[in-house]
């Protein structure tokens, strides 16, 4: 493969495939080279020679001191951030959170925290799987069943609210379905049910409509498995997850044949892995119209700042990404976080500005005035933001963040003798700078 | 302490504006150096947009207990005439809606009956965008408050004249050319930290403006040059607001609640603001409806309740105008499981001291359906044509088009 690699591209791809990288995982992609950093990154094995391993849920501990609680919310958010932050293999948390968004359940309506991280495994498991098999699965998901009422839905008795959401959001999108498509569906989905007490999902063949049902044009006695497979065969859908994941990983404009390339592959692959494969290994993938063109999602930011400074991961700051917009396990509703601009309201915004300053105030100065990031030419300005820059893993600073950040550099930290709050400020600038929002 | 030669430009503040810095910096007293404009249009009518999310069943909301069909078709969602807050001998409130009843008793509420529009569509989201946009037939980009204010406050500087309450943007809001500040509260809404020294503040300040102004930016940070920009604006005219709000009222505990106080607050601070957004969610209910509608429902009038004693306490009823509205109502006959899946047709509210209260439109048929959903008596835009030309008194064909017939409402 002709594809160029250099620290821009590794950086690149890190910050799409997972949540930002340490210098010491960019110099090993860069040695790596495309085929086997992506081949890793696909299959979950780390980039590093020497991972660290991940600890535990119940061996971690909550700012310093105390265990962690499996049934509390605000936990098992910490704990899938710091999976993002610290996992060897962030592709696949990037996936689980494609599908979380793309899923969309949520803790206020299931109530069941339990649940929700079994279903957050269950996502995990097929992360990088055969879409089918994981939509079939998602639908007899007891968060699922109870987040669009599948457990309510009953021969003679139908509640239409999975059966539309999964044609609307889940797999074709508006348009490529009727109402009649809908109410047919509903029926197909009847008679599985979800026992609360015993955690368990069966099927109930009294409560399944036996009669003739019409879904998309196919005729005979559905059950829910037959919905599922006329539904994933539909022409449209490999050109709606396309549209989805290109979004997701590439661009909020992809091009019409960009997307007809990678609905092509959703088709031909056996796998979303396999799909992505070929979507990293891409010469279109690195053009440069498409580099620091994605707004950063709360979780790029936050977990990116997290592992670029390698901070330990505390609960406040899976709450200062629910205060810019993206509450774990909380989507807004079932149409998941809408991405883009949206990411972007003057509310989130502050939100990130005032994150940047949290962790900027509280950098240990040590740190702050290590060689690591002190630049050899220290009295040159631009030599500081440049070096802070890359620490912080922004691929590259327009001239004009530069010219920006290097007159406050000038005054605060090289013609001063007080510098540390020059150096915070440096820092809380860098990660507020517009290069920091964007990936 | 030795000055820095940007130190004394930032320190002299009357170089400032001649800078073209595109913004202004903090005195000592914490006040924006260049705040001003802010009283521009504080005497002016406000609307207020409330948006039920997740589809209301219309159907129990305004209750039309007088006819059998109803309770045939709701088995266990129905509610017995004497639970009924009644408006007249056909129709009646929602036995949680006691506040809202109060205020059409004393014709400060007016209740638009059937609203929908052609060819509903049953998704939420194609549905929200629809009523968001004003645009039934076709995808827009932009939000039809968007174009409200684009084409009829027009000159009006003021960064704070359109705010959206809440966490989250509304597609009524979605402009091509301007973001609207969304505040939650005012409290966080700051930029840096308002402890940090005036000196440290106006130095951090500066680079943030250097970095954010949107001229000679690459192409791949213009959006979000802008959004920062927008925000910092928003964030100078928050802090040159007149802390007059005294809080007379006791509000209810719910965020929706916080928002329309926080509306309140706006308003009391002079922020000349003409045009609010505040969003409720919680409506997408398919099964065991009846408690969480109730629950809802209750927060939804226990919050304006408030917010129209607030506004009265303040003298402000009469400059305010609410209208509330779904993305669409239920189905007639409810579902196996207690629910209602989705529908078209619902009422629509506006509340306000210059409303002429009483009932409008036209109850929609309960049995002469569309495939199981109701057919709509008034167009949605109609409404807010209404709104527009006689309460806001801006220009209806750009934000719609076209006219629509008014509603007598005003």
């Amino acid at each position: 493969m002709g594809l160029p690699w250099t620290n821009k591209e590794v950086v690149h791809l890190l910050l799409r495939a997972g949540f930002g990288a340490t210098q010491e995982e960019i110099a090993a992609c860069v040695s790596h080279g495309p085929e086997e950093t992506v081949r890793r990154l696909i299959a979950g094995e780390s980039v590093l020679a020497q991972p660290p391993v991940l600890i535990p849920f119940d061996q971690l501990t909550a700012d310093g001191k105390k265990a962690l609680d499996p049934l509390q919310l605000a936990d098992q958010q910490m704990y899938w951030l710091y999976r993002m932050v610290y996992s060897a293999a962030p592709l696949v948390e990037k996936m689980t959170l494609f599908w979380h968004g793309h899923f969309a359940t949520a803790n206020y309506k299931v109530n069941d925290v339990t649940l929700m991280v079994q279903q957050n495994t269950l996502l995990r498991k097929y992360a990088m799987g055969n879409f089918q098999e994981l939509l079939l699965a998602v639908s007899q998901d007891p968060a699922m069943m109870i987040w669009l009422d599948v457990n309510r839905n009953k021969k003679g008795k139908p509640n239409e609210n999975y059966a539309r959401e999964v044609m609307e959001l889940f797999t074709l999108g508006i348009g490529h379905y009727t109402e009649n498509d809908v109410k047919e569906a509903a029926r197909a989905f009847t008679g599985w049910t979800y026992d609360k007490k015993e955690n368990k999902v069966a099927f109930n063949p009294k409560q399944h409509d036996n009669d003739a049902k019409q879904l998309l044009g196919e005729k005979g006695n559905l059950d829910s498995a037959d919905a599922v497979d006329i539904i994933v065969h539909q022409k449209t859908l490999s050109t709606f997850l396309a549209t989805k994941l290109l979004k997701y990983f590439a661009t909020d404009t992809p091009s019409e044949g960009w997307v007809q390339q990678i609905a092509a592959h959703i088709v031909n692959k056996a796998t979303i892995g396999n799909v992505l494969q070929e979507l990293f290994l891409s010469a279109e993938f690195y053009e440069e119209k498409y580099r620091m063109a994605l707004i950063k999602t709360p979780a790029d930011y936050v977990a990116g700042i997290l592992k670029a400074l390698q901070l330990s991961v505390s609960k406040g700051h899976a709450q200062a990404m629910r205060k810019m917009g993206q509450e774990l396990y909380s989507p807004p509703d079932v149409a998941g976080w809408r991405g883009g601009t949206s990411w972007l309201n003057t509310n989130t915004l502050l939100a990130r500005y005032q994150f940047a300053e949290s962790i900027a105030k509280q950098m240990n100065l040590k740190l702050l005035t290590a060689p690591a990031f002190t630049p050899e030419q220290a009295n040159r300005p631009d030599e500081w933001v440049k070096l802070w820059s890359q620490r912080l893993t922004i691929a590259n600073l327009s001239d004009k963040t530069l010219q920006g950040l290097s007159s406050y550099a000038d005054d605060t930290i090289v013609h001063t003798k007080q510098k540390n709050t020059g150096l915070r400020g440096l820092m809380q600038l860098v990660l507020i700078s517009p290069e920091a929002q964007m990936k | 302490m030795k000055l820095s030669r940007r130190d004394f430009l930032i320190k002299g503040t009357a170089l400032f504006a001649s800078l073209g810095l595109g913004g202004a910096l903090f005195t000592e007293t914490g006040k924006s150096i260049l705040a001003t404009g802010l009283d521009e249009g504080v005497d002016d009518p406000v609307l207020v947009v409330v948006q039920l999310s997740g589809g209301n069943d219309g159907i129990n909301t305004l209750i039309p207990y007088g006819q059998g069909v109803y309770y045939d078709s709701r088995p266990t969602l129905a509610y017995q005439q004497k639970d009924v807050l009644a408006l007249d001998n056909h129709v009646g409130l929602h036995p949680s809606l006691v506040g809202l009843s109060a205020l059409y008793k004393l014709g400060k509420l007016a209740v638009i009956q059937g609203v929908g529009y052609p060819e509903p569509d049953h998704s939420h989201f194609r549905s929200m965008e629809i009523w968001q946009t004003a645009e039934p037939q076709k995808i827009s980009r932009s939000g039809w408050l968007a174009r409200y204010v684009d084409s009829s406050l027009r000159g009006n500087n003021n960064p704070l004249k359109a705010v959206q309450i809440g966490g989250s943007g509304s597609k009524a809001f979605a402009s091509e050319k301007v973001s609207f500040p969304v505040i939650q509260s005012l409290e966080t809404y700051s930029l840096i930290d308002p402890k940090t020294a005036m000196l440290d503040k106006n130095r951090l300040t500066k680079a943030f403006l250097d970095m954010y102004s949107t001229q000679n930016q690459v192409e791949q940070l213009r959006v979000v040059a802008g959004r920062g920009s927008e925000a910092y604006k928003s964030v100078e005219a928050i802090q040159a607001l007149t802390a007059t709000y005294a809080n007379k009222v006791e509000y209810p505990k719910t965020n929706f609640a916080k928002d329309l106080q926080l509306v309140s607050k706006l308003l009391a601070g002079k922020s000349g603001t003409r045009v609010f957004n505040v969003q409720i969610g919680g409506f997408d209910d398919h099964a065991d409806e009846k408690v969480q509608h109730a629950k809802v429902l209750t927060q939804v009038d226990e919050g304006l309740a408030a917010f129209y004693k607030d506004l009265e306490a303040q003298g402000l009823q009469d400059r305010v105008m609410v209208m509330m509205f779904s993305e669409f109502g239920r189905r007639v006959k409810e579902n196996g499981s207690g629910g209602t899946d989705h529908g078209t047709a619902a009422p629509m509210f506006v509340m306000g001291g210059k409303v002429n209260g009483g009932l409008y439109g036209a109850y929609p048929s309960l049995s002469n359906l569309d495939n199981g959903d109701l057919k709509y008596e008034v167009d949605f835009r109609c409404v807010y044509s209404t709104l527009v030309d006689k309460w806001l008194k801006g220009d209806v064909s750009s934000v719609l088009g076209q006219p629509f017939d008014p509603i007598k409402f005003i």
